[in-house]
């Protein structure tokens, strides 16, 4: 074998002036061209000093973007490249000078890339060879430059400081940087802005702040996370959102509607407290009528006319109530549309790449840092290892089912919903038969004291025994039909009972529009009771619920070491919610006052359950994936909240209101009164005239329904392009990371070579042309 | 901080509420505890450096009692690395781990606590060790091996066998259960 001495040397030479690498002789092996034009990266600057047209030649074969592969090393490309030879401290010294891992450096741009609004100006992050005081000045300058571009963070230095991922006393420094260097703009108009803006930002950290200071039951939720985890107290903070919901909606029914009410008595100087009022005896807290049944609580009490508030201002009761009832729909239908989206987009469109990443998200988040005590950390760490063990196998064992036993196992889930469709059926009928039979027939048997108090609690009663018992044979027909995964099987039971409740409430719905004013003279205000008696039985029977099937089982779980202390049911207990919450929401246009029912309602279930969990309840072993069910859980809140709108909106436009009481006596349907409204605007200006006519006709709302299509196609359009190119960047990232290693053998191959012939340190030179080469072009 | 002090001025306050994702009453809060902290286990420091509290402290509190991973996030949450925390350095750490803050700060901390050698990626060892602390060493060494394999599988994108913190982010991303799990109450 010959050695060939490279011309080459020649210009490592010039180049190097003190390194000795220039004695590099190659074998005829393949290794050879690599290595040679290992050292044509690194020691020329690439400006070409070609001596041969043959190396020149291979030069110009291998570059770094093509795809390793293409020359000797055929095969290389379709296996992973593995790292060759050991890494000795010198390379590893140059490992850990690679951009990629200064870890701050890459942190800081990868969080302010994501606080940038996506239009603003890319700036070239500066990536040098990191030393840590310079870290600081590096930052500071580059938050400079993002705040001289982008207006948007100008003002909130706070956010743009909070997320640098350095230390507290460094984030101090570079606030105090930020803050000095920070100049006023001179125009006038610049001025103004700045202030306006300073203005608006300090309102909306006040409102944050405030929000941060409510901080309700913060303690409680600690004791619960601290015992049960993050699965439990989902359940809790679930709760806890429910409750905030209710109260803007209770305010505004009561500035709105309860308080003009009860101007309207003041100033009318009737006698005082109510007319025609039964006496209070205390059975009204359960069933709502009596003493409560002509008082502010009930639709029916509503006047009609036209409250003088102050002299000369008159406040139209029948506007306001329909306004008042469309406004906290709205409302509601907003706070629920933002959240649900949210979730779902945290939720499902992130995290639904196409590798459903199990493995990892076990490792990452599969500790919950909120334990605190002993016992459950221990049954954290034996949850984490069944799931582990679980899926190691389960995913050894393929299990495919044969055909036969596919068709059977189909067969049985057939079978077991056509059972399911059979109960839900009967269950509505039975409701609607205990709804007419005992419902009704109270304006006859109102003498009988007895059946006063028992037929109107009757369909609750059933309702909520109902509720209990039938998901107790759907959990038993469900062990038949043998889900592969135990997320299936929650998710098929939750849809069975939600559809329970909805096929009652359906029916329930259907009997208050249809039937109910046919017979009784004020149905709204029945249609009133019936809800309350709902909700507050409902309440009862969780108390129940919690009493029972907690606090005697732990009694008996001490006394007999067979019978277990009860888990905390979280599904189940979220689904009530959700009930007692769309019970809420079709009841508010005919009981003004039910947001404050169900407040108070919410508020003892907290504590009674908080209680009753820390005291009764062990911690569960199986894992709860809560960020997935959260969403669930708001989007079946979301559909019963449309569903009770339409229920709603039935009855509002669609049917006739009662005669005898209420704001809408003496119309057809209550939605008239809009019209009346509408026309009173068109008579007072022709102006208005034209705008409803305009927007009446048929031209304007097809026009609109097409522009909304058009929306919704173009949205589509940019977010399949988005995928193709995310697509894209993982392959060139794939690629990107193949040449890394593939040029990191070759240095290491050189630095071999060198070793071989007594050459130990890259020298100086070499590291010199290492930190020009790695600063970006255009700033050497 | 300087040395013990029982309140702060107007400027240190709102400094820190700038820095940090507390605001006043948390930061009391958090002062209060770590008074508490001093007083039980005061270590002897140096006139004119902060006052520290020593990692057995740290470690043996209520809310680290139980966490496999609390040295490392002691020592990665301390600037020089032993893990003893002066104020500063306890409440950074709280507010990192507090409900208000983004992804964005919790995963370069996520990552780093996980990033055993500290070499600025997660490479096979750094995720072996990671599992044995989940599992406190109950899964044999092939199972190991098999689920380290997993997840490499599943999130290294360049295919070097380690995870740097750019492909880390970017699966952390995909985590759903990670800002409710990564979080501390105090």
């Amino acid at each position: 074998m010959t050695h060939r001495h490279y011309p080459y040397r020649y210009s490592y030479q010039k180049q190097q002036k003190n390194t000795e690498v220039n004695k590099i002789t190659a074998d005829e092996s393949g290794s050879d061209i690599l290595q040679q034009t290992a050292s044509e990266h690194y020691f020329e600057n690439g400006d070409g000093d070609d001596h041969s047209a043959e190396l020149r030649h291979r030069r110009n074969r291998i570059s770094v973007s093509v795809p390793p592969g293409v020359m000797a090393f055929d095969g290389m490309f379709q296996q992973s490249i593995d790292l060759q030879g050991e890494y000795d401290e010198h390379m590893s010294e140059l490992l850990q000078q690679l951009p990629s891992r200064q870890l701050e450096d890459v942190a800081d741009m990868a969080a302010r890339t994501l606080l940038r609004k996506r239009t603003s100006h890319i700036h070239r992050a500066t990536i040098r060879l990191n030393r840590d005081e310079e870290l600081e000045e590096r930052i500071v300058e580059s938050i400079e430059l993002d705040l001289s571009s982008n207006d948007e963070l100008a003002e909130d230095l706070g956010a743009a400081v909070r997320t640098i991922p350095t230390t507290l006393s460094k984030k101090r420094n570079i606030k105090r940087k930020l803050t000095q260097r920070r100049k006023k703009p001179k125009t006038k108009w610049l001025l103004l802005k700045y202030h306006l803006t300073r203005l608006g930002r300090n309102m909306m950290f006040e409102k944050r702040r405030m929000s941060r200071a409510l901080d309700l039951w913060r303690s409680h939720l600690l004791i619960i996370e601290g015992s049960f985890g993050t699965s439990v107290v989902s359940y809790f903070i679930f709760l806890k959102w429910v409750l905030l919901i209710n109260i803007p909606v209770f305010l505004l029914t009561f500035c709105f509607l309860v308080i003009p009410q009860i101007l309207f008595r003041w100033y009318q100087k009737n006698p005082a407290g109510y007319k025609d009022a039964e006496p209070f005896r205390g059975i009204e807290l359960l069933t709502g009528t009596g003493y409560f049944e002509n008082t502010e609580m009930y639709y029916g009490f509503y006047t009609n006319q036209t409250v003088e508030i102050f002299t000369g201002s008159f406040y139209k009761m029948n506007y306001a109530y329909i306004l008042t009832c469309s406004g906290y729909y709205i409302l509601c239908l907003l706070i629920l549309g933002y959240s649900y989206l949210r979730s779902y987009r945290k939720y499902y469109i992130e995290a639904g790449s196409t590798i459903n990443m199990y493995y990892f998200n076990l490792v990452v988040s599969g500790w919950d840092y909120g334990i605190t005590s002993t016992e459950t950390s221990e049954l954290k760490h034996r949850s984490l290892y069944n799931e582990f063990k679980e899926i190691l196998s389960g995913s050894q064992i393929e299990h495919k089912l044969e055909r036969d036993e596919l068709v059977r196992v189909w067969m049985i889930r057939g079978a077991v919903w056509m059972a399911v469709i059979c109960l839900l059926a009967l269950c509505g009928y039975a409701t609607f038969e205990v709804s007419t039979s005992l419902s009704i027939n109270r304006e006859d048997t109102v003498n009988a004291t007895n059946k006063v108090l028992v037929s109107p609690l009757a369909m609750p009663v059933v309702l909520s025994l109902i509720q209990l018992f039938v998901p107790m044979i759907f959990t038993f027909l469900e062990a038949y039909e043998a889900y592969q995964m135990p997320k299936y099987e929650l998710y098929v039971h939750m849809f069975r009972e939600m559809a329970l409740k909805a096929t009652m409430l359906a029916v329930l719905v259907f009997f208050w529009l249809d039937i109910a004013p046919r017979s009784i003279k004020c149905w709204e205000t029945f249609v009133g009771e019936e809800l309350y008696r709902l909700v507050v039985i409902d309440l009862l029977f969780a108390l129940g619920y919690s009493f029972f099937m907690e606090y005697i089982r732990k009694l008996i779980a001490h006394r007999w070491a067979k019978v277990a202390k009860a888990e905390f049911a979280i599904g189940r207990h979220t689904l009530d919610l959700v009930y007692s919450q769309s019970l809420c929401w079709l009841g508010i246009f005919y009981s003004p006052l039910l947001p404050a029912v169900v407040i108070m309602k919410l508020v003892i279930l907290f504590y009674v359950k908080r209680y009753s969990v820390v005291h009764n309840c062990s911690p569960s072993v199986k894992p709860w994936r809560a960020s997935r069910t959260h969403t669930i859980f708001v989007g079946y809140l979301f559909i019963f909240f449309i569903l009770s709108c339409v229920a709603v909106g039935f009855g509002v436009f669609l049917i006739k209101p009662s005669d005898t009481c209420g704001p809408y006596q003496n119309f057809t349907t209550t939605y008239e009164v809009i019209y009346t409204l509408i026309d009173s605007w068109k008579a007072e200006s022709p102006v208005m005239k034209e705008i409803f006519a305009f927007i009446d006709s048929p031209g304007f709302i097809a026009g609109l329904l097409i522009f909304f299509f058009m929306v919704l196609y173009y949205t589509r359009t940019i977010s399949l392009s988005h995928k193709a190119m995310v697509d894209l960047f993982k392959l060139q990232l794939i690629s990107e990371g193949k040449d890394k290693k593939f040029l990191m053998n070759l240095l290491n191959q050189v630095k071999i070579r060198g070793n071989k012939r007594g050459i130990t340190h890259p020298g100086p030179a070499l590291l010199k042309n290492m930190e020009s080469c790695s600063a970006l072009p255009g700033e050497s | 901080m300087g040395n013990k002090e029982s309140s702060f001025t107007e400027v240190q306050l709102e400094a820190y509420q700038d820095c940090t994702f507390f605001n006043r009453k948390d930061i009391l809060r958090v002062f209060k505890r770590f008074k508490t902290l001093v007083n039980m286990a005061p270590m002897t420091s140096n006139f004119g450096s902060p006052v520290k509290i020593a990692l057995k402290t740290v470690e043996n509190m209520t809310e680290l009692r139980e966490n496999p991973f609390r040295r490392r996030i002691c020592q990665v949450f301390s600037v020089d690395g032993t893990g003893d925390m002066a104020f500063d350095e306890f409440l950074d750490m709280f507010s990192v781990f507090s409900e208000t803050a983004p992804r964005e700060i919790k995963t370069p901390y996520a990552f780093k606590i996980y990033d055993y050698d500290g070499d600025n990626f997660l490479g096979r060892s750094d995720l072996e060790k990671t599992l044995q602390a989940l599992t406190r060493a109950s899964l044999a060494p092939e199972e190991i091996k098999f689920v380290v394999d997993k997840v490499l599988e599943e999130t290294d994108l360049d295919d070097d066998g380690m995870l740097s913190y750019i492909e880390f982010e970017h699966v952390i991303s995909r985590a759903p259960d990670f800002l409710t799990t990564f979080h501390i109450r105090i």
